[in-house]
């Protein structure tokens, strides 16, 4: 049997650049993700530990289309090892505070606000991040986050009274560095 | 032909990734005046194509139950956004939300500038005597709420912020009230 090359080159050409297109348009999400992240390492970021909370300006701006208004921490984050417990004192210098946390895919996993957050106690919040198949103790958290994915990020956002009072920026910078990210140890 | 398949292959999937960070699929829906917005953004319910966008120019962008974002490239005459000109962004009521802000982008980054003020929010702006708001965008410096739009050439962008919004922006965007922008001259 002799293959019709005219036919078959363009054939695979179109086939080649449309399978291309879809890979690569459904891995954009996860590529984003991992360039993001390996901008992060060069500059000595750690899995599963909190960035503290700069002033970012136009000079150290990192990620596209960035809030110019929240001092933010975040982690890349690592539930191979275990789940993890976020513990935060929630800051009165904002307007507005809150956690989110994105899977390698860039989905958004959880939300939560100082309005939305239910805590146990008053000004504190415990936040557990764990894989499906990895238990957490009761009564350890105010709310458990289920990750789709073994790495993901998290980020808390604090709204900033005015970016361009350094006053008002270092009182909620001194709030907002309460938070802490730990490894949650599981004795058994 | 194998090698043929190949190199469409990768041309494929490069171009995905260059018209995820290059689209302006990022604003489907209309709003009101030049802004426009998203119903999937931050959400796993939307597109393939929307989120491989929104990760390329919005990468860790919340869903809209908690943020909604509208963004503009023109200004209310439909005419992009130049610091040639002379802005001004004025409404008299704000949108139902907690808290909201107005940020400038060239090239979805900052604009670098002496004051490092890149936006502002409902809770620094400097108020109109009925409550209402007006900023200026222009490069040279200006009384009030100036937003410097620097020297430098370049596509500009204007993304504002509903954070904790009410529901009805969701439902209805294209009533959102948001603020005109309008073209006050050019050089």
């Amino acid at each position: 049997m002799r293959l019709n090359l005219k036919v078959l080159v363009p054939g695979a050409i179109i086939a080649g650049l449309l399978s291309g297109w879809l890979v690569g348009i459904w891995a954009t999400p996860y590529l984003a993700t991992d360039a993001m992240f390996s901008r992060f390492v060069s500059n000595g970021a750690k899995s599963n530990t909190l960035s503290k909370a700069p002033l970012r300006t136009a000079k150290t701006a990192k990620v596209v289309a960035d809030n110019a208004d929240t001092l933010t921490r975040s982690s890349m984050l690592d539930l191979g090892d275990g789940p993890l417990l976020l513990d935060v004192e929630l800051p009165t210098k904002s307007a507005y505070w809150s956690v989110s946390l994105f899977a390698h895919n860039t989905d958004t996993f959880y939300v939560g606000n100082d309005q939305t957050i239910e805590t146990a106690q008053p000004g504190r919040f415990r936040l557990a991040i764990k894989l499906a198949d990895q238990n957490v103790p009761d009564g350890i958290a105010d709310a458990i986050a289920i990750s789709p994915s073994r790495t993901g990020f998290l980020i808390i956002r604090a709204t900033m009274p005015d970016r361009t009072d350094p006053v008002a920026v270092k009182e909620l910078q001194d709030e907002v560095l309460q938070s802490r990210l730990q490894r949650l140890e599981i004795s058994g | 032909m194998l090698i043929a398949a190949l190199v469409a292959f990768s041309a494929g999937a490069t171009g995905a990734w260059v018209y995820a960070g290059t689209s302006g699929r990022m604003g489907v829906e209309s709003g009101p005046g030049a802004w426009r917005t998203s119903k999937g953004t931050g959400d796993a319910s939307a597109g393939l194509v929307q989120r491989a966008t929104v990760a390329r120019q919005g990468l860790w962008a919340l869903p809209q139950s908690e943020v909604i974002y509208f963004r503009a490239i023109t200004d209310d005459e439909g005419v992009a956004l130049s610091n040639r000109c002379t802005y001004e962004i004025a409404r008299q009521e704000d949108p139902p939300t907690r808290w909201w802000s107005v940020t400038l982008y060239r090239n979805l980054f900052w604009v670098d500038n002496d004051l490092d003020r890149y936006s502002w929010t409902s809770t620094n702006l400097i108020r109109e005597d009925d409550g209402g708001y007006r900023i200026i965008l222009s490069k040279d410096s200006q009384p009030g709420n100036w937003l410097p739009m620097g020297e430098e050439d370049g596509g500009f962008s204007l993304i504002f912020r509903n954070y904790q919004p009410d529901p009805s922006i969701a439902l209805d965007p294209k009533s959102a009230p948001l603020p005109a922008i309008r073209r006050v001259s050019c050089d």
